[in-house]
């Protein structure tokens, strides 16, 4: 797709979700209800530098994340796992798929993983007569819906009760209420069968500890603990970043995480999985495979991007992002949405095919406000800007604009002349009041709001004048 | 890709980084625990308490084994599955191979942390994992002295080990499972146990019952 015809479909996306009341009330109640209930968190003394915490023990792990890598890959081939590494989301898929045809896997239970999205790997275990079974219940829900994740937490927050009773119901043959105990005891009696019978599950990792070659993942449906133990074959497939040097380095990480991203002081569950189960042990996989997926990372990694590898998957920055907020995840066209979205997305997948999305934004840097690992994404987001129109992906209109705008603010004799000339216009605007359309090219900027009424006189000349008073 | 191309990448990549320069500034000295041992089975009980499970102390093994048997025929429950060293003649239970259909599974955990209202369960030979995960409600036996205070204090005593003596599979159990993600209403019980009991006993280090003459086949 080319960078004019993304940005049109950006743009056609974001106006139907400003165009859809629901939505914009179940997006803005869900950012609400998070904000209320972190609240009392953030307040807590510990709160900063735990954020501080984690943004040392993430920088560290990137400041030698090969040596980490190396660590943890050795370290899970000790404990009896083995290790993969994966350059592209190709070479992911295609390993992955290899070891469940090779074990003649028919069914295979996942968790939710945003990295097995990133890289599409249910299509590709699918087009090899895998049926994949979606675990999680947002991811369930969207799956069964055919669409891409609304949150990268909460994959079908914008989904209602009703919508999902229809979903579940057409799944099920028979209208279900619409209830939320009633329909989660049918997503929990439907996958019940499936996790017990799953010849392979699929994870991804909250966390590798690089000390021990463990997976850890934070979770709290249960989902998560049955996936790691009921299928014979478990395969971890994570992003190479996604490493802590030791257990300890964790203390902060399972202290923020679970009330960013959930509002709870603990998961229901913290699994740590290391290596299959051992001789003599009755359940848990008897093999364990982990995929390590580079996919562009160690790209980032050698550039002024780096710290966006820092996340950990939070979600505090698009819990907060006013754009999000009117946005929501679709209109990103990405497995990653939200401020980290905006800068993750352009730099895995292009800025080509992503222009849009760092202007998706306010400048208002909430985002790196809230981000639990310090990660600078106001800043990464203006430096996205710069690399568009450095790479002239830019709308036309807006460049040839700026540029002349440029080459007037430049001049100064040119300024004042204009300035003196546009006077009778400007007077004739104040005088109308406030603006709340403007025709032509210019009426995107009243289409939300209204221009204020203009001064009279320009700056300098009432700077000029107050000194004579 | 392999193994020394990958690295090789990494290490590149590395050259040209730009990472804040407070990456290599060491952590902060541990913390060591303060609270007295009451404190912290008040804040294990808060915790617990509020993240959906039921605790309770019991000053005994065979007190907890009584409020087992008490819990048990209130609920009409008729299969409980255990590991076998947990199995006394009050209660009848299980080979932990079916586990999908018992009433009630029961644990002894090996550690817990007060800061959370947690208890941990190690995988080994001797304890499986699917006791406390497939039955819709689970026990677990914890004793006192295995209460740890803070998540960090678990981590660095606990998870800090070398690798050959880690389990394969640690398990932090905080109170039922739940989901957030049904629009946005908070259900208790998904996928795991929709109940969460808990029997802090006073009395004892090793939390399991004497060992008996198995019912179950192991």
């Amino acid at each position: 797709m080319s960078t004019k015809a993304a940005r049109r479909a950006f743009h056609e996306r974001a106006g139907r979700a400003l165009a859809d009341p629901a939505l914009q009330r179940i997006i803005a109640e869900g950012q609400d209800y998070v904000q209320t209930h972190l609240e009392p968190a953030r307040a807590q003394a510990w709160w900063p530098a735990a954020l501080e915490e984690i943004g040392r023990v993430r920088s560290e792990t990137l400041a030698h994340l090969d040596d980490y890598v190396a660590q943890f890959a050795s370290n899970v081939e000790a404990a009896g796992g083995h290790v993969f590494f994966a350059g592209d989301a190709g070479e992911a898929r295609r390993h992955v798929t290899e070891l469940a045809v090779q074990r003649g896997v028919k069914t295979v239970v996942k968790t939710k993983s945003m990295v097995t999205e990133e890289i599409a790997l249910n299509g590709a275990l699918e087009a090899r007569g895998v049926e994949v079974w979606e675990t999680d219940l947002g991811e369930l829900i969207i799956q069964m819906a055919g669409e891409k994740p609304f949150h990268i937490l909460g994959p079908a927050i914008h989904k209602s009760l009703e919508d999902v009773c229809e979903l579940f119901s057409r799944s099920a043959g028979r209208q279900l209420p619409a209830d939320p105990q009633a329909l989660v005891r049918y997503a929990r009696e439907t996958l019940r069968e499936r996790f017990l019978t799953a010849e392979m599950g699929i994870t991804g990792a909250n966390f590798g500890v690089a000390a021990t070659g463990s997976v850890v993942l934070v979770t709290n449906e249960g989902n998560g603990r049955m996936v790691t133990t009921m299928p014979r074959a478990h395969v971890v497939v994570m992003g190479v970043e996604r490493l802590v040097p030791t257990f300890p380095d964790l203390e902060a990480i399972l202290k923020v995480l679970p009330q960013a991203g959930a509002c709870m002081r603990a998961t229901a569950y913290v699994t740590a999985v290391t290596g299959p189960r051992k001789t003599g042990e009755r359940d848990g996989p008897e093999e364990l495979h982990v995929v390590l997926v580079d996919n562009g990372r160690s790209r980032i990694l050698g550039g002024r991007y780096a710290e966006i590898l820092k996340c950990i998957r939070c979600g505090a920055c698009v819990d907060v992002c006013p754009a999000y907020r009117k946005i929501g995840g679709h209109t990103y066209d990405s497995v990653y949405s939200g401020p980290i979205g905006a800068v993750l997305s352009p730099l895995l997948f292009g800025l080509e095919r992503y222009a849009e999305l760092p202007y998706a934004c306010s400048m208002c840097g909430a985002c790196s406000e809230v981000c639990s690992a310090r990660i600078p994404l106001a800043d990464q987001l203006r430096s996205l800007r710069e690399d568009v129109v450095a790479e002239k992906l830019g709308a036309r209109s807006t460049g040839v604009g700026f540029a002349a705008f440029a080459a007037v603010a430049k001049r100064r004799r040119i300024w004042s002349a204009l300035e003196q000339a546009a006077l009778p216009l400007v007077a004739w605007a104040a005088a109308r009041g406030e603006w709340s359309s403007i025709p032509g090219p210019l009426g995107a900027w009243t289409r939300s709001k209204a221009l204020p009424r203009p001064e009279a006189r320009s700056f300098r000349a009432q700077w000029r004048n107050k000194d004579r008073r | 890709m392999d193994r020394v191309a990958f690295l090789a990448r990494l290490s590149r990549s590395l050259a040209h980084a730009q990472l804040p320069p407070d990456a290599a500034q060491a952590r902060d000295a541990e913390v060591a625990t303060t609270s007295g041992r009451g404190e912290i089975l008040r804040l294990f009980l808060d915790r617990a308490h509020e993240s959906g499970a039921v605790p309770c102390v019991v000053p005994t093994i065979q007190a907890a084994q009584e409020a087992v048997e008490k819990l048990v025929a209130r609920r009409a429950w008729t299969r409980v599955v255990c590991r076998s060293s947990m199995v006394w003649p009050g209660i009848g239970s299980i080979h932990s191979s079916d586990a999908r259909s018992a009433d009630l599974g029961l644990a002894t955990a090996d550690w817990a942390v007060a800061e959370t209202g947690s208890v941990a369960v190690e995988s080994s030979p001797e304890a499986d994992r699917s006791s406390s995960l497939l039955p819709a409600a689970t026990g677990f036996f914890v004793s006192l002295e295995s209460i740890l205070e803070t998540t960090g204090d678990a981590l660095r005593k606990q998870l800090a080990r070398e690798p050959r003596a880690i389990p394969s599979c640690t398990c932090l159990v905080t109170g039922p499972s739940s989901t957030g993600d049904l629009a946005a209403q908070h259900v208790v019980g998904a996928h795991g146990p929709v109940e969460v009991f808990i029997w802090v006993i006073e009395g004892s280090a090793d939390a399991a019952p004497a060992a008996e003459t198995s019912r179950a086949d192991d």
